[in-house]
């Protein structure tokens, strides 16, 4: 019998709950029920006013913001509805280095996006209007933009080179002249691009979706050390906070004990009232030991197999409930006790994994169920 | 605007003592990792290496590291050594695996880290004396999801198929 046969776990390996290795785990979303409704309360409100979601999510590591991210991408994909839209959302995660601007931003936004999607929806529309050009002159508002994107459906390496405009690389002249287009991208600050990102959330509303970007590890803005790149992302992201932009949502994550520690960029005021208030949504860690046990019970509810559990339950006489299995009733309140001690500590990220520990040291003493003494060997390693 | 924006650099060849530039780079570092996973078939003392394997414990003592160690039973008295040396600390835990073949090395800090995939085994001889290659991931990009796998794989999936030799001794609670 393996490891995941002895603790009856439900078609997984471990208790282990990471949506980056296991992308069907972005469905969890355990013990913060207020959170949770919040959020997607939030969300759904966003798509009627301002028409599509601006928020910041912060929290110190562990605390469970990346599973936040990922379960509202799971949220916005699978469960909302009574929008006009469809949500297409793009996750991705920064990385900002000494002296990224808001180029370096921009360009990983479009890429991720990716050139096959807008291209997708330049040919859907091309299917559906008698005149692209004037289509998409309407929808971007930019003679420009509304040329490059067009050249996406063209031959040849046309529209490599009508992605790279669109990205914001600096072309040659003769590029240019071949795009018909009067100057790069970006020629005009942030806004320039600001724009492009606008007018391809218009893009992809003529194709019945609504772009929004999913952006985690915002705490790289912290690695920027220059100032006029600073304040250039600055611009990017308060352009993109406007309240005319109602077509590209975002909605991005970052480490960050308290709202004063994130980069300022992020919350300065001219930002903060764009977004608004309510839309900066803190993830804090577990507060107390009943919500420790509810993430907790939440989370064996849903990794063990509840049949297989209580077959063995009853055959091998464990004192155990199905409710706590594998750890025993007091065991499971040890670890609780354990984990809600330190408010530093009690966070998601350490109680799976002292859930996890705990077990392999069962596994390890092939102990069907984990008991206080176990508890009281591993426990003091995650919570100190 | 760099194309580093778009593909962040999180991999690369080691070509030259793969091992060694993991252990530099863990000793290096002033930051206090959270976790280090040492899994090679065959360890040894490191005697006559830059970074040998007492240097090495202290670090892990010094800062309480919790370090995990996966390899194959010792037979020859340079993996008994080095077994012996890594068993005096409190933050080690050693496991057996009569199977193992791959050679992994992973350090964790709260919000990233590296780690070593390669030919290299954690001993003297590899390192000075054998031709060894590695890739070596930063958490960057992709490269922290790889840092992440490669985390997990060890730190559960593979202690869950290797027998126990010593656990970490916490402190007991008051």
């Amino acid at each position: 019998m393996d490891f995941k046969e002895w603790f009856c776990l439900d078609g997984r390996e471990s208790f282990t709950i990471d949506a980056k290795i296991y992308p069907a785990d972005a469905r969890f979303y355990f013990g913060r029920d207020e959170i949770k409704a919040r959020l997607k309360a939030q969300i759904r409100r966003a798509f009627v006013d301002p028409g599509t979601p601006k928020m910041i999510i912060y929290g110190s590591f562990g605390s469970g913001k990346t599973q936040t991210l990922f379960h509202l991408h799971h949220y916005l994909l699978n469960e909302l509805s009574g929008v006009a839209f469809k949500p297409h959302t793009v996750h991705l995660d920064l990385e900002m280095q000494s002296k990224s601007d808001h180029a370096d931003w921009h360009l990983q936004l479009m890429e991720a996006v990716g050139k096959d999607t807008v291209s997708s929806w330049v040919n859907n529309l091309f299917n559906q209007v008698p005149n692209l050009e004037q289509e998409l002159e309407g929808l971007f508002r930019d003679h420009n933009l509304a040329e490059s994107t067009k050249n996406l459906r063209g031959g040849g390496d046309i529209p490599f080179l009508a992605w790279r405009w669109l990205c914001g690389y600096k072309l040659t002249a003769s590029d240019l002249e071949r795009l018909q287009v009067t100057r790069s991208l970006g020629d005009l600050g942030a806004g320039d691009m600001v724009k492009a990102l606008v007018g391809m959330g218009h893009l992809a509303e003529r194709n019945e979706e609504k772009l929004v970007f999913l952006m985690d590890e915002a705490e790289q803005f912290n690695n920027v050390r220059t100032g006029d790149a600073t304040e250039s992302l600055h611009n990017y992201i308060r352009k993109l906070s406007e309240p005319s932009n109602s077509s590209t949502g975002f909605i991005i994550a970052g480490f960050s004990l308290t709202i004063d520690d994130m980069p300022e960029m992020l919350y300065r005021v001219d930002v903060r009232t764009r977004i608004g208030e309510n839309n900066y949504v803190e993830i804090p860690p577990l507060p107390t030991v009943n919500d420790v046990q509810t993430f907790l019970r939440e989370l064996l509810s849903e990794l063990v197999d509840h049949k297989r559990a209580e077959k063995r339950i009853v055959k091998e006489k464990l004192q155990v409930s199905l409710e706590t299995y594998p750890l025993t009733a007091d065991a499971f309140d040890l670890l609780s006790d354990f984990a809600s001690q330190d408010p530093a500590k009690s966070l998601p990220r350490n109680a799976i994994r002292a859930l996890n520990e705990c077990a392999i040291s069962a596994w390890d003493e092939q102990k069907p169920i984990v008991g206080t003494d176990i508890v009281n060997e591993i426990a003091p390693l995650i919570f100190g | 605007m760099t194309e580093a924006a778009l593909e962040p650099r999180y991999a690369e060849l080691v070509e030259h003592k793969p091992v060694e530039r993991f252990l530099r780079m863990f000793l290096v570092s002033s930051r206090r990792a959270d976790e280090l996973i040492l899994i090679s078939p065959i360890i040894g003392t490191l005697k006559g290496v830059s970074v040998s394997m007492e240097r090495l414990a202290a670090r892990i003592n010094r800062d309480r590291i919790r370090t995990y160690v996966i390899t194959n039973e010792p037979e020859h008295s340079s993996h008994r050594g080095a077994i012996a040396i890594l068993s005096r600390s409190d933050y080690t835990e050693i496991r057996f695996n009569a199977s193992l073949h791959a050679k992994v090395y992973v350090c964790r800090y709260h919000d990233g880290g590296f780690a070593l995939l390669g030919s290299g085994n954690l001993t003297a001889t590899s390192i000075e004396k054998r031709i060894e290659v590695g890739i070596l991931l930063h958490s960057r990009g992709r490269g922290a999801d790889l840092v992440r796998e490669l985390s997990e794989w060890g730190t559960v999936r593979l202690r869950t198929l290797s027998k126990l030799h010593k656990r970490m001794i916490p402190a007991r609670r008051a």
